[in-house]
C-alpha cells in the first residue's frame, strides 16, 4: 500500500479496508455515545442554568444533578427520592406510563413519602398541540393552584385519544371548575410559553432523548418502563 | 428469483450447522439488546453493582418487555426483524470468509450499510431507541413523513439484498487470473 517515488510517499488503501475502518470507527462512536459529556447543570439563585463541566469519558456515568426549580411536585417535599419527569401530553407512551405505571408509583411511593414526583414539560417539535397542552398545566396550576394543575395534568392523559386542541383544553379547564375567562386568556396570551420551552432547553441539555424521560435522584430512565424498573430503581435509591 | 432460490438454499445450509446457527442468534441477541438497553445504558451501569443478580435480571427483563411490549407493534416487528436479518448476514459473511477467504467489496458494503443504517435507526422516535436518538437527531429524522419507519424499511430491504447475493455466491471460489502474455523465460 505505501509506495515511494523518489522523496514523495504514497499510502493507498482499498475500499475494503475503507469500508472496515468505517465501521470500527462508527462502532467506537456508538459506544462512546453513551458516555458523552450530557453532563447535569445546576441552576444558580437566579435561575440561570450553569452547565457542569463535561464528564471525562469513559468512566462509570455518575448520577446528573437536576433541580425540581419551578416544576409543580406532588408528594412530601422532604422525601428520599426525587423523581424528576419530563413529558410531552400528546406523546402515547407518557400516556402509558399514567395509565399503567402512575397509580401503583403514587401508591407504594408517593402516598407513603419515600418519593416525591416532578413533572416538566418536553413538548416534541412534531407534537401540534403538545406546547399548548403544557401550557394549559402551567394556566391552571397559576390559577387555581397545585392541585390544579394535576387535575389538569390527568385530565389531558386522559383525554389524549380524543383530543387536546385548543379548544378541548378550555373545555377541560371549564369540566375541572379552573376560572374560564383568566384560563383562556393565559392560553392565549402565551403566558407559561418561555416556561415550557425552558423545561424543554433544559431536557436538551441533561440528553433526555425520548419522552418520557425520568431522573430517579439523577439516575436517567427512559421510555414507559414498566413499574418492576421503577420499583428496583427507587429501591436502590432508598438503600 | 432463481437467485433468490440458490440464497435460501444457501443459508438453509449455512444455519443448518450449529455454529453459524449460534453466532447468527447471538449477532441478531447484541444487535437486540443494544437497540432496546442503550438508551437506559447509564441506568445499567448505575444499578449494576447495587444490586442482586435476582434483582438485576429483574430490571433487564423489565427493561427488554418496555422495549418489546410497550412501543409500537410495527417499530418492535422493524427492530425484530432487522436483528434477525443482521445476524443472518453476519453469519453468512463469516461462512463466506472461513471457506474462501474473502468477501467481494460490494457485497461486505451493502451489508456493512444495512447494519449502519440498522443501528442508527430511531425505529422509535419519541421513546429514544436507536443511536440517533441518543445523539440527539431523533426529532431531524421524526419529520421525515413516516418519522423514520422509513429508514428502517430501507435497512430491511440492504440486509435482505446482502443476503441474496452472499447467499447466491456462497459456491463461488476466488482465483487468480493468469496472465498468458507473460511468461517466464
Amino acid at each position: 500500500m505505501k509506495k515511494n517515488r523518489g522523496n514523495k510517499v504514497k499510502i493507498e488503501f482499498d475500499e475494503i479496508t475503507l469500508w472496515k475502518l468505517g465501521t470500527i470507527i462508527f462502532g467506537i462512536l456508538f459506544v462512546l455515545s453513551h458516555f458523552s459529556g450530557n453532563g447535569g447543570s445546576v441552576s444558580d439563585d437566579s435561575g440561570a442554568v450553569i452547565p457542569s463541566a463535561p464528564q471525562a469519558a469513559p468512566q462509570a456515568p455518575s448520577p446528573v444533578d437536576v433541580d425540581i426549580g419551578d416544576a409543580y411536585v406532588k408528594g412530601n417535599k422532604n422525601a428520599k427520592v426525587t423523581i424528576i419527569e419530563y413529558s410531552d401530553f400528546e406523546c402515547p407512551f407518557c400516556a402509558r406510563f399514567y395509565t399503567q405505571t402512575l397509580g401503583q408509583l403514587e401508591k407504594e411511593y408517593i402516598d407513603t413519602g419515600k418519593v416525591k414526583l416532578a413533572f416538566k414539560h418536553l413538548p416534541l417539535p412534531f407534537h401540534a398541540n403538545a406546547q399548548k397542552a403544557s401550557e394549559a398545566t402551567e394556566c391552571a396550576g397559576e390559577i387555581e393552584g397545585t392541585d390544579a394543575f394535576w387535575d389538569m395534568h390527568d385530565a389531558i392523559f386522559e383525554n389524549q385519544a380524543i383530543g387536546i386542541a385548543i379548544p378541548d383544553l378550555k373545555r377541560m379547564a371549564g369540566d375541572i371548575g379552573i376560572d374560564q375567562s383568566k384560563f383562556d386568556s393565559c392560553l392565549d396570551n402565551g403566558d407559561f410559553e418561555s416556561k415550557v420551552k425552558a423545561h424543554a432547553a433544559e431536557a436538551a441539555k441533561l440528553g433526555a432523548s425520548g419522552t418520557p424521560s425520568f431522573f430517579i435522584n439523577g439516575v436517567k430512565v427512559v421510555g414507559a418502563q414498566p413499574f418492576s424498573v421503577f420499583k428496583t430503581t427507587i429501591d436502590a435509591a432508598l438503600n | 428469483m432463481k437467485q433468490i432460490k440458490t440464497a435460501w438454499n444457501s443459508v438453509k445450509k449455512v444455519l443448518s450447522k450449529k455454529k453459524y446457527l449460534i453466532i447468527s442468534l447471538a449477532i441478531a441477541f447484541i444487535f437486540f439488546s443494544i437497540s432496546i438497553l442503550s438508551k437506559n445504558f447509564k441506568l445499567i451501569i448505575n444499578l449494576i453493582t447495587k444490586l442482586n443478580p435476582l434483582e438485576f435480571l429483574n430490571l433487564l427483563f423489565g427493561l427488554y418487555y418496555e422495549g418489546i411490549a410497550r412501543n409500537e407493534v410495527h417499530s418492535s416487528i422493524i427492530l425484530i426483524t432487522i436483528s434477525v436479518l443482521l445476524g443472518i448476514t453476519g453469519s453468512i459473511m463469516i461462512f463466506k470468509i472461513h471457506s474462501n477467504g474473502k468477501i467481494k467489496g460490494n457485497i461486505s458494503k451493502t451489508g456493512t450499510f444495512g447494519a449502519i443504517m440498522g443501528i442508527a435507526v430511531p425505529v422509535c422516535v419519541p421513546c429514544g431507541i436507536g443511536i440517533l436518538s441518543i445523539l440527539g437527531f431523533g426529532s431531524v429524522v421524526a419529520f421525515l413523513p413516516f418519522q423514520g419507519t422509513e429508514l428502517g424499511i430501507l435497512s430491511i430491504i440492504l440486509l435482505g439484498y446482502a443476503i441474496i447475493t452472499l447467499g447466491s455466491s456462497i459456491n463461488e471460489c476466488p482465483m487468480c487470473q493468469v496472465n498468458l502474455a507473460k511468461k517466464d523465460k
